[in-house]
């Protein structure tokens, strides 16, 4: 019923600015259009999920549109990156117990260890063994079940988003004149809802899958399943690059990037993208110069708003998804040296297949932030 | 015990297991066996020590019971099975040790089956 709401207010604010900016209009009278429509009411009654009050506590959408319809300064950058940083390392914090449990577990299993040092047998201990890496595994898949349970609602946010704008989208097409309607390409809005169902219902389960085959690759060298792995990986990778491109070139062809990016900061951003996010990074670089453009077609308009909502879900996410990819990276660093080995193979096994997790959340954010900044657009004449 | 006391002890055996060896060869087998056992006796009080501390810990960071107990009785099982074994390879009893392998390796089994009942369930779910 929540995420219905904020599907409505979300749309709302697309179409608002709309009727907001279709003439030349003042602020005030913005302001008791926004008034007009309930849009204010909405706002203060919409409960937004509680992960957007953990990254931003003092979030309020009225009062942010109210200071964008003010052409305020809505937040210190510094404050923002505070924000971040303080539910970044709550991330890390909330989730030291698993990474302690799986440490304590090497710890017992390089005991076993020693043992079979000792005697200079196999035998027992290695059979030993088997309880230890499958309780190791088994709090390891917990960790990814849990963070992947966030990442499948906010996806299917973005679908149900989707699902429920594109018929009122594609009235819009229709309505609207040949400016917009150019704009609207409708290769890249079936791209992008493509691109998001084909996550969710396809590379979603392929990641759960590999997850798994991970976790019997690691557990005996007569278990052969490296290949399989990493095949699933590949295929993964290679599925996510190729929707990736074709995204970027639908976009690209539709000649929606008009404008380049430039400045320092945004050169930064591209780099940090470009090296940081992984698989689908370059991607992400190519298609920000279309971002900031976007971004730049919304400024000002009410429908930021909905952007924002957007942004923060999908960033806490993020954000939450990149914790625990440290904490598994760090856990098979420690246990690597306490440790057999095939338990930091398999932990650092986990944090790449979360990395896929990481990079396919990437990906949808990035187009549905087009999608949405395109769908303003249309809302506000094109 | 402490430490010298237990080098001490595995020299002193040693040496009056090679001297009776010459002469009395079963009673070297005792002789080591027992010192075999002592010394056990002596590694064992040591890892208990360490297995309460690693079990504080575990309880400090929200180990589930259920699995903390049986992973315990595994290292001790294990521990156990393998002095044993060993004892009676020392003695030329290949075919009692190899048993006792793989009655240690059947315990284990037996203890880790409801940790992988548990995470095949998990797996179930996630799938």
């Amino acid at each position: 019923m929540t995420k219905k709401l904020l599907v409505t207010v979300i749309l709302l604010f697309c179409f608002f600015s709309f009727s907001a900016s279709a003439g030349d209009v003042t602020k005030d009278e913005v302001l008791r259009e926004f008034n007009a429509v309930g849009a204010e009411r909405l706002l203060k009654e919409t409960e937004l999920p509680a992960i957007v009050y953990e990254l931003l506590p003092d979030f309020d959408p009225h009062k942010l549109s109210v200071e964008l319809l003010n052409s305020r300064e809505i937040a210190s950058p510094m404050s923002l990156l505070k924000c971040i940083a303080d539910f970044f390392f709550a991330e890390l914090t909330s989730g030291k117990e698993g990474i302690a449990q799986i440490l304590l577990i090497s710890f017992l299993s390089g005991l076993l260890g020693v043992l079979t040092k000792t005697f200079g047998q196999a035998g027992i201990g290695e059979v030993a063994f088997m309880p230890c890496y499958l309780l190791i595994s088994g709090i390891g898949l917990s960790l990814f079940h849990g963070i992947a349970g966030f990442v499948r609602d906010c996806l299917a946010f973005a679908v149900e988003f989707m699902n429920a704008s594109l018929p009122v989208y594609s009235s819009l097409v229709i309505m609207m004149d040949k400016g917009a309607t150019g704009l609207l390409n409708p290769a890249i809005t079936t791209c992008v809802f493509l691109m998001a169902n084909f996550v969710r219902s396809i590379i979603f389960p392929a990641i759960f899958l590999s997850a798994t085959v991970s976790v019997a690759e690691h557990f005996s060298a007569a278990v052969p399943l490296h290949r399989l792995n990493q095949f699933f990986k590949k295929s993964i990778r290679w599925i996510l690059c190729f929707v990736a491109t074709v995204f970027a070139a639908l976009l690209t062809i539709s000649q929606v990037a008009t404008r380049t990016l430039s400045g320092i900061g945004g050169r930064a951003g591209k780099y940090v993208i470009g090296n940081l996010v992984p698989v689908v990074g370059g991607f992400l670089t190519e298609t920000l110069d279309t971002l900031f453009t976007c971004a730049g077609v919304i400024q000002g308009v009410v429908g930021i708003v909905g952007v924002v909502i957007i942004a923060i879900l999908f960033i806490s996410v993020l954000l939450r998804v990149l914790a625990r990819i440290w904490l598994l990276q760090i856990a098979s660093a420690i246990s690597e040296a306490i440790s057999d080995t095939r338990i930091s193979a398999f932990l650092a096994d986990l944090s790449e297949t979360m990395s896929l997790l990481l990079a396919a959340l990437a990906c949808v954010m990035v187009s549905f932030i087009i999608y949405l900044s395109m769908l303003i657009r249309v809302g506000s004449g094109g | 015990m402490n430490l010298f006391s237990v080098i001490s002890f595995g020299i002193v055996a040693t040496i009056l297991a090679v001297i009776v060896r010459q002469t009395r060869p079963e009673q070297a087998l005792l002789i080591s066996l027992g010192a075999g056992c002592i010394i056990f006796g002596f590694v064992f009080s040591q890892l208990r020590e360490l297995l309460s501390w690693w079990k504080s810990l575990a309880s400090e960071f929200g180990f589930i019971n259920t699995y903390l107990s049986p992973l315990i009785r595994i290292l001790g099982v294990s521990y156990l099975t393998q002095f044993a074994s060993q004892a009676c390879r020392d003695a030329g009893e290949g075919a009692v040790a190899m048993k006792l392998d793989l009655a240690g390796k059947v315990v284990v089994l037996a203890l880790s089956a409801p940790i992988l009942k548990t995470i095949l369930e998990l797996i179930k779910n996630i799938l």
